[in-house]
């Protein structure tokens, strides 16, 4: 098995793909921190902003973009199996391993590790940019908020990665399975939270969000369980179904 | 060298409803030899080595390596290489990036990456990335691949495929070394002047079906033709028919089928026939491969 892993390693960081990966979840992390910092301070003056950076608590909203980048993360375990599925390499996997649930397992490890980079990325990127643009004045800033989100960002990340490695198997054709996990995470889930209020709180995204720290949803450990058990699902349907088929 | 034999025991393969894509196949492939797996376009070549490798299932029937299935072999890639296709690559890889997965992955020794690297010819091609490789060194990168943790069988699907004839003939000088330290090595391929040279023993095939198994020389004897001319050779036709072969043309001028040369001129002695003329003209693979895979090409 750690052979396994270390294979699925080498086929991770000798592509440039996962550098990209990390760039985008970098980009999105600014671009949805960047608001916060640049109009909270002309606005809050004039009672428009959302946040005003006075308030004691107010910079933990700005934490919690670190956390922002879930799409990311899905696409990274997304990728990670069905960039084998394009390039023809799932024969020689295979080959090298015949029990497909354990390059899944191996891919999920790798992934879930690759989750955890991209939230120490998004937790230095967010204090770096409150470092050098919080505008006066503002409350004290309580770094060790950050570094609690960035610890929230990299459990959540690392799961949504294993969550992608799941649904990758599960649609191994690499177009279909990138567009759905985008519209998946940016419309469909708010979609379905609107409709089904009732089992909103057990979606994937609310459970993201509820380990976080977001109050009036799942308690946190509660919420990891639920990503996981999804993960685990998908695969295991995965491994019923597309998993088990002929490679040609 | 631990000897690996190859079974495949009545073997089908059916994909959805058309009519199946191997059926009731079965032949041996002997240690130390090469085997020849022939059939025209669409036989079930490529479908038989894939079963025998685990990628695809068998609708019933088994293809065994070692006696076990591939996938209850403990690290398969030490027992048997496979080389399926040659576009498994991620261009972005390179050469030795690719032997590096599989060493991890397979349990192998990551020293081997180099040495095997040389030792396929691409010593000058280690740190190139798979995309920018030409078709001939793709192949020798996927023989890389297969060999690296130097297993006692050999599984090639096409493996001359985009090879110029130096690779032709080095491909055919390291099977050749392969099989001689007892390496099982089958090579399916449609290049049969090619495989004419390279193979001891062949199976042919032909939708999906098996047509013709054993040694190259028996497969292909037994289609060569002996002419036999002579005053009256009535005599010949029911002898020739009782030793088991069988005879076309007139009694001064009989083409044998099924008997050596050897053995059509003692039957004429023990029969006291006259005989002027008896030449032996060889078969050729093509022609038998031809004759044995003809019924559908020869439809209208
Ligand atoms: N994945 C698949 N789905 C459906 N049909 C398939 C599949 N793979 C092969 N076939 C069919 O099975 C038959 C045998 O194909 P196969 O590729 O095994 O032939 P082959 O002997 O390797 O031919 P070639 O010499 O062209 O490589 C063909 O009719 C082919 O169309
Ligand atoms: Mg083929």
């Amino acid at each position: 098995m750690m052979g396994l892993v270390r294979a699925e390693w080498v086929k991770t960081f000798s592509l440039k793909l996962w550098w990209l990966m990390l760039l985008f979840g970098a980009l999105l992390v600014i671009l949805l921190t960047l608001p916060f910092l640049l109009i909270s301070g002309v606005a809050a003056e004039e009672g428009m902003a959302e946040l005003d950076l006075t308030q004691p608590g107010a910079l933990t909203t700005i934490w919690t973009t670190i956390g922002s980048a879930t799409v990311i993360a899905l696409l990274i375990g997304v990728l990670s199996f069905t960039g084998e599925t394009r390039h023809g390499t799932l024969t020689d996997t295979f080959l090298t391993e015949p029990r497909r649930l354990r390059v899944l397992a191996a891919k999920a490890v790798v992934a879930a590790i690759q989750g955890v980079f991209l939230a120490v990325v998004a937790t230095g990127v967010v204090m770096l940019l409150v470092l050098w643009l919080l505008p006066e004045p503002h409350a004290p800033v309580q770094w060790g908020d950050a570094v609690t989100a960035g610890l929230a960002a990299a459990l959540v990340y690392a799961l949504y990665a294993v969550l992608g490695v799941s649904f990758g198997a599960l649609v191994p054709v690499q177009v279909a399975a990138v567009v759905l996990g985008i519209l998946w995470v940016l419309l469909v889930e708010n979609i379905l939270a609107g409709l089904l209020p009732a089992v909103a709180p057990y979606l994937p995204g609310s459970a993201a969000a509820a380990i976080g720290g977001s109050p009036d949803l799942l308690a946190p450990g509660v919420a990891v369980l639920v990503l996981v058990g999804y993960a685990v699902a998908l695969a295991a349907i995965a491994g019923a179904t597309t998993l088990r088929r002929d490679i040609s | 060298m631990t000897s690996v034999p190859i079974e495949v025991n009545g073997l089908t393969k059916q994909f959805g409803h058309q009519d199946p894509a191997v059926a009731e196949l079965s032949f041996r492939v002997a240690p130390g030899r090469i085997t020849g797996f022939l059939g025209p376009n669409g036989a079930g070549k490529t479908t038989t080595l894939r079963c025998l490798v685990g990628l695809m299932r068998p609708t019933s029937g088994e293809a065994l390596i070692a006696g076990r299935r591939y996938a209850d072999l403990p690290r398969p890639t030490t027992v048997v290489g496979a080389v399926l296709d040659v576009e498994g690559f991620n261009p972005a890889r390179t050469a030795r990036e690719h032997l590096l997965i599989r060493a991890y992955a397979g349990g192998i020794d990551r020293a081997q990456v180099d040495p095997m690297l040389d030792f396929v010819g691409l010593s000058d091609a280690k740190d190139r990335k798979a995309g920018q490789l030409s078709l001939g060194m793709s192949q020798r990168l996927a023989l890389a691949v297969a060999l690296l943790a130097d297993p006692p069988a050999l599984i090639l699907d096409e493996p001359a495929n985009g090879l110029d004839p130096a690779g032709i003939a080095w491909l055919r000088t390291f099977l050749r070394g392969l099989a001689d330290e007892g390496r099982t090595v089958l090579v399916s391929s449609h290049q049969l002047a090619e495989m004419r040279q390279t193979v001891d023993d062949v199976v042919i095939i032909d939708r999906g079906r098996l047509v013709r198994a054993g040694p190259l020389g028996d497969v292909v004897g037994t289609a060569s033709v002996v002419h036999v001319t002579g005053p009256d050779l009535t005599a010949l036709v029911g002898a020739v028919a009782a030793a088991g072969g069988s005879t076309q043309g007139s009694a001064t001028d009989l083409a044998v089928t099924g008997l050596t040369p050897e053995q059509v001129g003692h039957l004429a002695w023990q029969h006291h026939l006259e005989i002027h003329g008896l030449r032996a003209q060889a078969a050729e693979l093509e022609d038998v491969f031809l004759t044995l895979t003809s019924d559908r090409r020869a439809d209208p």
